[in-house]
């Protein structure tokens, strides 16, 4: 039984829709500025980010958007775009059972994040310095940086009465939502899976990498020539935001509703690389994008583009350099999107798969931006520096994750 | 949407409610809980009319008690069923510098 992509949505730096973004991506756009607000955080080394398209938020409820932090705001944008062109809503005031063209109970939504709103844990913890305890606390703020925050909340503002689940692995988020949605559907037990992931922009998050010289500290003062995935002058990622939501469902149901479906979700592979906590490892790169080929029947030669995790760290460009070349050596295309969007981490799977589907649709890859100079320990596949037109029938998309969560995810156009 | 008259105002005094208390709420039910100035009449169901519930209460109440440094706690929240009724026993506290306090 195949699974299809039958809708997908996304609000980003780079636009608020799908064709929006892809639109800027043709145009070689960056969404990457000087974070001024960021200038008195002490020990912050990196002050590089990229924000996302302002959205309109009014169009959710009060009643909703209460208990939302702007991940939640961002992800519930993006699954009412990707559920309304999936045909599974008539309008974007939300999912009811009673008009659902497909049977509720056999519908799964998939979302996460990194972790809960890092804006409003640190208004809480604020609040309860400046009051001495617990005291002035909103009695919303829990729903906003509960760990399960991103899926109950869109849940919520859809009126999704179904099964959810909240994956979290950082970086990877929204593409192991992805890979863990296709196991589902290919299960049998569902015929929709709704998947993706959310994080907002904040300094905290930015932090993390800056702590162990991941994110980029040389080009404050020329932003949009950072981050620059495989380059030898490349110094560290830039931290963006967003929401990205993709609708898998089944063939059986597809053929039912007579939809016609983006692109086939062939399937993927999400493995733990156990070895370190932070640091990449080539040869679990390698066996993440095995057993996506394997268990999608895709043989690596009929792969024709590679859309890479590569975010601009030194480290981990290489290590995906190197078990691309393995793989598939110097015969396909190969690029990375960090360089337009930033790295929106729980949000970036399922936006460059969703992207990549933009990719195969135009016939035109999009090259990495900021790619001027490949570095030695990066070379050795084929880099595309610029876009290429190019007409490609299956793509595979790479994401990898602090705490050792590998993904990689096979896409055939339609 | 024009707010309440001078009539209403009035008829606020005359059920005993502090005016600037009454300003107060209104003002943190339009402005943070979106409610249209019409709506706000004392004789309102909280839940009902307002669509009000228990996590907008906690929120309108640490509103208040930043906005009058007084702590509210100690009322009897649990008796409120309609407008008037916060607007009543709000104005039991004798808040005379409203906003004064609020940080």
């Amino acid at each position: 039984m195949k699974v299809y992509v039958s809708g997908v949505g996304l609000i980003s730096s780079l636009g608020n829709s799908p064709r929006e973004v892809f639109g800027n991506l043709i145009e070689g756009r960056s969404a990457v500025r000087k974070m001024d607000r960021w200038d008195s955080i002490g020990g912050l080394n990196c002050r590089l980010g990229a924000p996302a398209f302002p959205y309109d938020k009014s169009v959710l409820p009060r009643s909703v958007r209460r208990t939302m932090s702007p991940m939640s705001e961002m992800a519930a944008l993006a699954a009412g775009q990707a559920l309304m062109e999936a045909g599974l809503v008539e309008s974007s005031e939300g999912f009811r059972a009673s008009s659902s063209p497909v049977d509720p109970s056999r519908i799964i939504l998939i979302l996460g994040s990194t972790t809960g709103s890092p804006f409003e844990m640190e208004e809480y913890f604020k609040r309860i310095q400046l009051n001495n305890g617990i005291s002035g606390q909103s009695g919303t703020s829990f729903f906003k940086v509960m760990n399960h925050s991103v899926a109950s909340n869109v849940a919520v503002a859809l009126g999704f009465n179904g099964a959810v689940v909240s994956p979290s692995c950082a970086c990877a988020t929204s593409a192991q939502a992805a890979v863990v949605g296709w196991e589902f559907l290919k299960s049998g037990l569902y015929d929709v899976a709704i998947c993706g992931g959310a994080d907002e922009l904040h300094y905290l998050s930015v932090a993390v990498f800056d702590s162990v010289y991941a994110a980029s500290r040389r080009y404050h003062d020329h932003p949009q020539i950072a981050p620059r995935p495989f380059d030898v002058r490349r110094d560290g990622l830039v931290v963006s935001e967003g929401g990205s939501v993709l609708v898998l469902e089944s063939e059986r149901s597809l053929q039912k509703r007579g939809r016609k479906p983006q692109a086939e979700f062939c399937g993927g592979a999400h493995l733990c690389e156990s070895s370190h906590m932070s640091q990449s490892n080539e040869a679990q790169m390698v066996n993440v994008i095995r057993l996506a080929l394997e268990r999608s029947q895709i043989d690596r030669d009929e792969v024709g583009y590679v859309n890479a995790h590569a975010t601009g760290t030194l480290q981990g460009d290489a290590a995906e350099a190197g078990a691309i070349r393995q793989i598939f050596g110097d015969r396909v295309p190969v690029s990375s999107l960090k360089g337009h969007f930033g790295h929106s981490m729980a949000a970036c799977g399922a936006a460059e798969v969703m992207t990549t589907i933009s990719m195969m649709e135009d016939n035109l890859l999009i090259g990495t931006k900021n790619l001027e100079e490949i570095a030695p320990e990066c070379s050795g596949v084929w880099h595309l520096k610029e876009n290429l037109q190019r007409p490609t029938e299956v793509a595979i998309s790479n994401n990898f994750a602090f705490g050792g969560i590998n993904t990689s995810i096979l896409i055939r156009k339609c | 949407m024009e707010g309440p008259t001078e009539v209403d105002r009035k008829h606020e005094m005359a059920q005993g409610y502090n005016a600037k208390v009454v300003e107060l709420i209104n003002s943190i039910l339009h402005e943070k809980f979106e409610i249209p100035l019409k709506d706000l009449v004392p004789s309102a169901c909280l839940k009902n009319d307002l669509k009000l519930d228990s996590l907008d209460f906690v929120d309108m109440f640490v509103m208040l008690e930043q906005q009058t440094g007084r702590n509210v706690q100690d009322l009897d929240l649990m008796s409120i069923r309609k407008l008037g009724d916060i607007y009543k026993i709000v104005s039991q506290l004798e808040i005379d510098d409203l906003g004064s306090q609020s940080h």
